[in-house]
């Protein structure tokens, strides 16, 4: 497969961790390039933080849920009633 | 690729932090079906609420979420003997929850598992979004910022499943991705690149709506 990370294009190579780098899952010597880059590349930190922005909407738009109180008596009542292996 | 049934492979998904201690093991295997039923009922009904609005994003409807939340513990009850204690409980329930939908659910949808753009490398993508993003001034973050929350709704449920669940894992969850690769029973990098195309989707969409709707102007 071709590979973004293995581009000349430092904007590419960024772009293509982007993901990873939001959500601290690259290593400290790759955050750091990637780091680097976005104090020298204004167009890719702009791309940065549009990303994180997406981010914030999305947890936005899903908020926390809470279960109907039926449910987690349904629930309950498999625990008391259905022993595993009974 | 087909997910296997997850009672079976519960253990391993339940694997995914530090292993139990010995004591929590020498524990569980003396504990009778009562006190594991207690047990099942202290750790694991801590999760319902989250397990209940994950099943709503993914069913978008309330009947359908209660029946896969409802099928989802029944399976985990009855696997519970092989769960580990001590492992990640959270990230074992989740697997059971997205199996279960995907079984019930979206077979008979016969949706597609992924898009059709699986042919389409990932840095053309990259090149792609680098574009559409680059494009995109400080003006638009706002424009994000002022988006009706519907608007991100119907954008996320216009991704590709895998996409959007594992953009919704990572983003709305907060899994690590070794944690969603064990939840979506795939490698790593199968992870990152749902989530690389999935929210690559999000991003045009949601950046066509802010160009079609006008940049900084109020609705």
């Amino acid at each position: 497969m071709s590979d973004a990370t293995h581009s000349d294009d430092p904007c590419l190579k960024a772009f293509a961790v982007m993901q990873a780098f939001l959500h601290n899952e690259l290593d400290e010597v790759d955050a750091d390039l990637v780091r680097a880059h976005l104090d020298a590349c204004e167009a890719c930190l702009s791309s940065f933080d549009i990303e994180g922005a997406i981010t914030a909407l999305v947890r936005r738009c899903q908020p926390p849920q809470q279960a109907p109180q039926g449910l987690r008596m349904q629930i309950m009542g498999l625990t008391i009633h259905k022993s595993p292996g009974a | 690729m087909p997910l296997p049934e997850s009672p079976e492979t519960g253990h391993e998904a339940g694997s995914v932090d530090a292993p139990a201690s010995l004591d929590a093991s020498v524990a569980v295997i003396a504990e009778s079906s009562e006190e594991r039923s207690a047990r099942f009922e202290r750790d694991a009904m801590e999760y319902i609420d989250q397990l209940y609005g994950a099943a709503l994003r993914m069913t978008r409807n309330p009947a359908d979420a209660e029946d896969v939340v409802q099928e989802t513990y029944m399976r985990a009850f009855s696997a519970f003997e092989q769960f580990t204690p001590g492992t990640n409980l959270k990230a074992w329930l989740y697997r059971i929850l997205t199996n279960t939908y995907i079984n019930t659910y979206r077979k008979a949808q016969r949706q597609p598992l992924t898009s059709g753009d699986e042919d389409v490398e990932d840095w053309q993508l990259a090149r792609a979004g680098n574009h559409t993003s680059a494009g995109l001034r400080s003006a638009e973050i706002e424009a994000l910022d002022r988006m009706p929350d519907q608007v991100v709704v119907d954008a996320l449920s216009q991704l590709s499943p895998d996409f959007r669940e594992a953009v919704l894992l990572a983003d709305v969850e907060g899994f690590s991705y070794k944690e969603i690769a064990e939840i979506m029973g795939t490698p790593i990098g199968t992870v990152m690149s749902r989530l690389n195309r999935g929210r690559g989707q999000l991003r045009n969409l949601l950046s066509d709506h802010a160009r079609q709707y006008g940049i900084g102007a109020d609705a």
